[in-house]
């Protein structure tokens, strides 16, 4: 039996829903390759892809990137030089703190220190594509659940908002709704 | 040619199938595919070892490569001017090299709102061994 709290998990995280927390860039300005890349995989033939002349007359009028290779195209470094990597981390340092790592802390704090992703939806608003420069991200917490008891052990649900915008004008282009589970695995539900 | 033709919207209703879609067998080159179109370097993607030792039957598809699968299932039905508005989808089995994938959906829901005319699918991925390996809820912008 745990003693009673005056305050709950979320209400501690409450402070920091819905701050956005540091901007992280893709790796390279959106291009042609990344694209054809990504529909060679598998084997997408759709001429707004990789047929310009196609494309142009088009309500899109040029080459796109599929709306749904969003991840894929703001996706960072597998590998690069250190002095690359450690210039990339001091950008987002200098932009504050990251309020999702906060509210990790504050989570982790309780116990809940292992992760499982439980859903992910996407939506996007915008088409973008070769000559957008490179895709931003930013992303904040929405809510924190009460703590629950599931399967795997008692925790809380974490729903982030994750939005991308194109350099060229800061349109937002999508936005990703990702419910994440940090729960407590020392302790699953008693039989 | 049909990547070249745009679903007419009034010819769309409620509970029509879209043209099944075979993928398949996969084979290590899909996989290096996924690995190089999607930028997925980890390992259980691509080194058999590694993904039987963490449990896995095998190297398997990723997340992004079934994006675009689902991608261009619901594009090749709704044109190249049809846009995805809205993918969330479950990862229920994983396919792996020798699997034969079938891609089918179904239109649930025809609408109008905010000027784009939409419609609501249920696309579903079966391989050889089981129905309904990944399981997706897609809203579709005809024009």
């Amino acid at each position: 039996m745990s003693e009673a709290r005056d305050t709950s998990c979320r209400d501690e995280c409450a402070p920091h829903f819905g701050q956005r927390g540091p901007s992280r860039f893709s790796r390279a300005e959106l291009n042609a390759p990344m694209i054809w890349n990504f529909a060679e995989s598998v084997h997408d033939a759709n001429p707004v892809y990789w047929d310009e002349t196609y494309a142009k007359q088009t309500r899109f009028g040029r080459i796109i990137a599929p709306p749904h290779s969003i991840m894929t195209m703001s996706g960072g470094h597998w590998w690069a030089p250190d002095y690359i990597l450690e210039r990339e981390e001091q950008e987002i340092a200098e932009q504050g703190d990251d309020p999702t790592e906060t509210i990790r802390e504050i989570v982790a704090k309780y116990g809940y220190t292992t992760a499982t992703n439980v859903t992910r939806e996407d939506e996007f608003l915008q088409p973008y594509g070769p000559g957008d420069g490179r895709i931003k991200q930013t992303s904040y917490v929405d809510d924190v659940s009460e703590e629950k008891q599931t399967a795997v052990g008692k925790g809380v649900f974490i729903i982030t908002i994750i939005e991308y915008r194109r350099e060229v004008d800061d349109e937002m282009i999508a936005r990703a709704r990702n419910v994440l589970l940090m729960y407590d695995s020392s302790q699953p539900r008693e039989s | 040619m049909a990547f070249f033709e745009d679903r007419d919207w009034d010819t769309v209703f409620e509970g029509a199938s879209l043209q099944p879609l075979e993928f398949g067998p996969i084979t290590m080159t899909t996989q290096v595919m996924d690995a190089s179109g999607t930028r997925d370097l980890y390992p259980i993607h691509h080194d058999r070892e590694f993904a039987k030792a963490n449990g896995a039957r095998d190297i398997f598809l990723n997340t992004m490569w079934y994006q675009g699968l689902l991608g261009r299932f619901v594009n090749e039905w709704g044109g190249p001017e049809s846009f995805i508005r809205k993918l969330s989808f479950d990862m229920r089995a994983t396919n792996c090299p020798g699997d034969l994938l079938t891609v089918r959906g179904t239109v649930q829901k025809k609408y109008e709102q905010e000027g784009q005319k939409l419609v609501d699918l249920d696309v579903r991925i079966d391989n050889q061994i089981q129905p309904d390996t990944v399981t997706a809820r897609i809203t579709l912008e005809l024009v």
